[in-house]
């Protein structure tokens, strides 16, 4: 087993190079940098942005350049961020927490409305609630993040002003709420993006979960169940749900790319301070030491995610093993 | 029009014309026919269905449908932003063009992307995962170990990125590069199916009368290797055209003043809360086409799946 | 959004705004208190004036730092006329106009209260002209040779020559900074240094707090020497989409907006609790033809090198149409690169009229003849080019596509190419366009057009004049108006400069943006100013009737 780990992180960190040394040449090599992206304004002497480019070591040749990265990266250290003017592990560590978080939220509360809508459709299979169920679902499922994001801004925010459409929380008043008070504020920041990235993967995490339930209630056992004049609730909580939870519990770390890449557009829109946010804009100010550790940071998530998804099959399924 | 649009057209007849030829020419029993028998039967997917028909017509006839130009500016001061009437029925923007005209012209350029992106993506997955498959062994991993990495970026990342670095990035290699990003799990789906294939009778038979390694992937693998893709050609159009309407949204996709629906929603997206329609009508569009290829391709998936029996 | 927006409809509201603008009135005493938050799209990058770049760092800095004077509103570059002590009470010019010694006020103390002394001020040059800071601002510092400090309250400043702009130079360019906190700091780490993070300033506001990318906080220094500013706290709330910023201001989370969209006016306008209150404009905007050859700047533009052919194009677009397109009735057509807020706008310069026929007849003289298809023609080749614009600004945007049609009905097809903001200024530092559409925020010192526009700037490889204009007459007049200690003739070879520069069309001049700012109605605004809107933010009060929950905190509490 310890063997099998080791070979799935060897792995790991083979793609995780893979990706950061693309990601590298891939923005190196475009047109621009980020000395010329920040110091744009024509009154600007040609020669502060070359001072800064050689500070930066932005003047040295790619091979230069890329070794003495390679090498930061094996220390952990991300290097500086010339836009924010810090260095990229701090801008990171005020901007992943919030990814998280709302990643985190947007999670469970997609999986409860998923395996609740999936639930209610099996139960109701073939009438009219299962279909209109998975149409609405549908519906969500195939709506751009970015659109879904403006729409709920522009009902929730200018027409009904339900809700909070910017940062997570108040920016005057929270210093001086008391706990509850401060729970409750970053709640209420949360509905708009988190409802708007769940609604997204409830409807894929609602159509397995039906699927799962429907392979489920064919089975022997719970046939063997209904025949044992078990009542129809209980074969469905104890038998049947208990069994075809677990494969959407595998869903988990599958979701994590789709979640990522539509937290760039929910937290663009509502203006959440993440990753998603923090890499859209290190593109627009060519912050290539930022944007390759963002991409990093991606790709170590999405790697995690898979292994955990594939461990949780594992022990789930006792059929199934790593490798 | 970009004569891209054309060459979209003419993909899409070619395959459509295959496909019915395929299901005309084959005998009662054969699985394309099932598969279109219970297509037809699949009353959500066959709506589906009339609803992409319905819409490949509009684009297609998009210069005689739509009332204005989609570029005509007929008065920028007096006539911009109205809001939807009987004369506009989804309102003008804020060059006095006619929205609906635009969303005509619109489902034209995002259709023929996706289309075009999808063939390029389905091309190039179909012969990764096909070679990776079928070559096994150390080659195997290697190549999807490189899948493993391209996946674990997200899509929309890389895109923005490259898009916005090397901007302004003409129509066709826009094209591409949507094509590029997106075999992925085509080829993973391929190689499964290859794997599996490679080792079955029909191939050692074939394999031991000295057929090819190239014969035996044309004539024995390929041919099986066909429904799970058309699958994912479908599920994977719906998602280029989502794809697409983001990175025109972000300003780095189809450029103005040519209308895709992604970059009409841009149009208004600032604007939001006083000329609500700019954005709201491309999105509707997009929503109910990706909806109709989301359904088919479930559609599709069930019809052509060998193991469901009917009934 | 339900009552469509057209013209007649906007004549009502302009007449709202109109009466809204800034109170004037002051009432004295007792108005202290309030917390106002301003909304805004960017964080801060360093709160450290020498290297500061962006528009939020220079908003802070502003008032958590001082100038030792400040100019009157209309920024004459010209002399002392008009200007008023800050960091200095008063000022001596030496005998043969070389040195100007300021006499820093003794009241004036640093937020951790060390007294300011004028060996301040010379540490603050010597770390401007620090080539190891790097600093935008030292070549401007250039005739600067040095400062002196004959006692602990006079800064005196020794210039290399006489010129008209030296008060400007020394009183204005620079923020003054607390040696005893910068001392110990490696000048060439500067940007990643405690300070740039938490600065120590003498102006009327204190800094508090920085959570990067959600929000900055000040707080009113109650022993400011010039009076304690009214406002209690100044929070910038940062929120990178704009729709986001209007939300607030109608919901009443967010009291003051710098810029609201022409789209929005009427919204805004109806919201009960908001008022828009227009200010003047130091923007302006143009398309750049760009008269070197985008594939190989050593050589001439085919198309743009020919001065009869900008000509052309100038006359083909109607400005007045495409500015009330884009900005209703709330811009104003730009005349040159200045604005009306500036003390030398020229109104009467010659301008190259709306003429489409004669646009047309010019390019059929020219040999552009027209095509099959409508394009002109010239030896097999179309007259075709591409504007280049950001995504990230609607109003260019919007503005290409209506000169794209314009340029269309005389024959010309043009192509709108879009990039992201860095990438369109990557291409215009290397030349790579052929023309674009440009937003300029002047700085308000009219010989900075020479930046722009001048032979040097063409010449230099990534310089500010990226149209690569050059006329050694224009050059040679604003050299001369730069050397003009009279303020009326300095004018005079400025205007004479501007007729050169329009006479051979480098640029097709459109707009002016209409700067509406939005606050919410408790809040009372006082003299907003074209280069600094914030300058006399410690005017603005909230009076105690109309407070609100965020008004109540007390100092003492914030300062928790």
């Amino acid at each position: 087993m310890l063997r099998l780990l080791l070979r799935r992180a060897a792995h790991g960190i083979l793609i995780v190079w893979l990706v950061a040394t693309a990601t590298f040449f891939l923005l190196h090599l475009a047109p621009g940098d980020p000395i010329a992206a920040s110091l744009d304004s024509p009154l600007t002497p040609p020669a502060v942005r070359a001072h800064y480019r050689h500070v930066y070591g932005l003047d040295q040749p790619l091979s230069v350049q890329y070794g003495r990265w390679l090498a930061m990266m094996t220390h952990g250290d991300f290097g500086f961020s010339f836009p924010h003017r810090r260095p990229v592990s701090a801008v990171i560590a005020s901007a992943l927490p919030n990814t998280l978080l709302l990643m985190g939220v947007a999670l469970v509360l997609a999986f409860a409305a998923g395996i609740a809508l999936g639930l209610i459709q099996a139960r109701h299979r073939g009438r009219p609630l299962d279909w209109s169920l998975a149409l609405g679902s549908l519906f969500f499922y195939s709506m751009p993040d970015f659109w879904l994001a403006l729409m709920l801004l522009f009902l929730f925010a200018f027409v009904w002003r339900l809700f909070p459409v910017t940062g997570m929380f108040d920016p005057v008043m929270y210093p001086y709420y008391g706990f509850w008070q401060r729970i409750g504020d970053r709640l209420w920041h949360l509905v708009l993006p988190a409802c708007t990235l769940a609604l997204l993967s409830a409807a894929a995490i609602a159509r397995f979960q039906r699927a799962a339930l429907l392979d489920v209630s064919g089975e022997d056992f719970v046939l063997t169940a209904r025949a044992k004049g078990v009542s129809e609730r209980r074969v469905l909580t104890h038998h049947i749900l208990r069994n075809a939870l677990l494969p959407v519990i595998t869903l988990f770390g599958l979701a994590l790319p789709v979640l990522l890449g539509g937290s760039v557009f929910v937290e663009k829109v509502f203006s959440w301070p993440g990753m998603g946010l923090l890499t859209v804009e290190a593109i627009g100010t060519r912050d290539y030491p930022l944007l390759t550790a963002a991409v990093v940071i991606a790709s170590v998530l999405v790697i995690a995610g898979s292994f955990i998804a594939d461990a949780l099959y594992a022990v789930v399924d006792p059929r199934v093993r790593l490798e | 029009m970009h004569p891209l649009v054309w060459v979209a057209a003419a993909v899409l007849t070619t395959l459509v014309c295959g496909a019915v030829a395929r299901a005309g020419d084959a005998d009662s029993g054969s699985p394309w026919r099932i598969a279109v028998t219970r297509l037809r039967d699949n009353h959500a997917a066959f709506l589906a269905l009339c609803v992409i028909v319905a819409l490949l017509v509009v684009a297609a006839l998009a210069p005689w449908l739509a009332p204005y130009s989609p570029i005509a500016q007929p008065d920028i001061v007096r006539l911009k932003n109205l809001p939807p009437s009987l004369a506009h029925p989804f309102g003008t923007d804020f060059a006095s063009r006619d929205v609906f005209s635009r969303a005509l012209y619109g489902a034209r350029v995002s259709l023929s992307v996706a289309l075009l992106a999808i063939v390029v993506s389905a091309s190039v997955g179909t012969a990764y995962g096909a070679i990776a498959g079928y070559v096994g062994g150390r080659v195997d991993t290697i190549m999807m170990r490189l899948i493993d990495a391209a996946l674990s970026v997200p899509r929309i990342l890389l895109l923005i990125a490259v898009l916005a670095l090397w901007a302004p990035v003409p129509l066709p290699v826009l094209i591409l590069l949507l094509g590029l990003t997106g075999w992925f799990g085509v080829s993973r789906v391929v190689r499964a199916q290859v794997l599996s294939l490679r080792d079955r009778d029909m191939v050692v038979a074939a394999r031991a009368l000295g057929a090819s390694d190239r014969q035996i992937l044309w004539r024995h693998i390929l041919p099986n290797v066909l429904s799970p893709v058309i699958v994912s050609i479908t599920l994977g159009i719906a998602n280029v055209l989502i794809v697409e309407a983001g990175l025109s949204y972000l300003g780095v996709g189809v450029r103005p003043p040519a209308a895709s629906w992604g970059n009409m929603i841009l149009d208004g997206a600032d604007a939001i809360a006083s000329l609500w329609w700019i954005s709201t009508f491309p999105g509707l569009a997009i929503v109910v086409t990706v909806m109709a290829f989301n359904l088919l391709g479930d559609g599709l998936r069930d019809a052509l799946d060998p193991r469901q029996v009917d009934g | 959004m339900r009552t469509p927006l057209i013209a007649s409809s906007l004549l009502p509201l302009l007449a709202v705004i109109a009466c809204q603008r800034g109170d004037r009135v002051r009432t004295e005493g007792g108005e202290y208190g309030g917390t106002m938050v301003i909304a805004v799209a960017g964080d801060a990058d360093a709160l450290l004036p020498p290297i500061t770049v962006n528009a939020t760092s220079y908003e802070v800095d502003g008032l958590v730092f001082e100038n030792l004077a400040r100019p009157g509103a209309r920024l004459d570059p010209i002399g002392d006329q008009g200007w008023t002590g800050e960091l200095a009470d008063s000022w001596k010019w030496g005998r043969d106009s070389l040195t100007i010694g300021f006499h820093i006020d003794t009241a004036a103390r640093w937020h951790d209260g060390v007294p300011v002394r004028s060996s301040d001020v010379k540490f603050t040059i010597e770390l401007y002209k620090n080539p190891k800071v790097g600093s935008y601002v030292a070549p401007l510092l250039a005739n600067i040779d040095s400062v002196s400090t004959p006692d602990s309250s006079i800064a005196l400043f020794w210039f290399k020559k006489r010129y008209p702009g030296q008060f400007y130079d020394a009183a204005y360019q620079m923020r003054i900074l607390p040696r005893h906190a910068l001392a110990g700091a490696d000048p060439a780490q500067l940007q990643s240094s405690p300070f740039a993070r938490h600065p120590i300033g003498s102006g009327p506001y204190r800094f508090v707090s920085w959570v990067p990318r959600q929000t900055i906080e000040l707080q009113a220094d109650t022993s400011y020497h010039h009076g304690r500013p009214r406002l209690e706290r100044l929070i910038w709330s940062i929120a990178p989409e704009y729709n986001a910023s209007v939300v607030r201001m109608l919901s009443g989370d967010a009291d003051f907006m710098e810029f609201v969209n022409p789209a929005d006016i009427q919204r805004v306008a109806r919201a009960p609790n908001v008022k828009l209150v227009p200010y003047p404009s130091m923007a302006y905007g143009y398309l750049l033809f760009n008269e070197r050859d985008p594939n190989d700047p050593s050589k001439p533009n085919p198309l743009f090198a020919d001065r009869s052919l900008r000509r052309a194009l100038t006359m083909a677009i109607d400005r007045r149409r495409v500015t009330k397109s884009v900005f209703d009735s709330l811009g104003a057509v730009s005349y040159g690169p200045y604005t009306r807020a500036l003390a030398y706008f020229d109104s009467t310069v010659v301008e190259l009229p709306y003429r489409p026929d004669s646009a047309r007849r010019l390019l059929d003289a020219l040999g552009w003849r027209v095509g099959a298809d409508g394009i002109r023609v010239k030896n097999g080749a179309p007259l075709r080019f591409s504007i280049l614009v950001p995504t990230t600004s609607t109003v260019r945007m919007q503005t290409a596509v209506l000169l794209q049609s314009m340029f269309r009905d005389v024959g010309v097809k043009a192509d709108i190419e879009t990039a992201d903001g860095a990438t369109v200024r990557q291409r215009n530092q290397s030349r790579q366009f052929q023309t674009l559409i440009e937003a300029m925020q002047s700085d308000g010192n009219p010989s900075s057009i020479l930046q722009s526009w001048g032979i040097e700037a063409a010449k230099t490889e990534d310089g500010g004049n990226a149209g690569s204009y050059e006329n050694p007459q224009f050059d040679a007049l604003v050299d001369t108006a730069i050397a003009q200690f009279d303020p009326a003739r300095a004018k005079s070879y400025y205007f004479r400069a501007y007729n050169v520069l329009n006479e051979d069309a480098p640029a097709i001049w459109l707009w002016e943006p209409a700067t509406v700012a939005a606050v919410q109605k408790r809040i009372h605004p006082v003299d907003m100013r074209a280069d600094e809107w914030f300058a006399n933010i410690s005017q603005w009060y909230i009076p105690s009737a109309e407070r609100i929950a965020r008004d109540q905190i007390r100092l003492a509490e914030a300062q928790r």
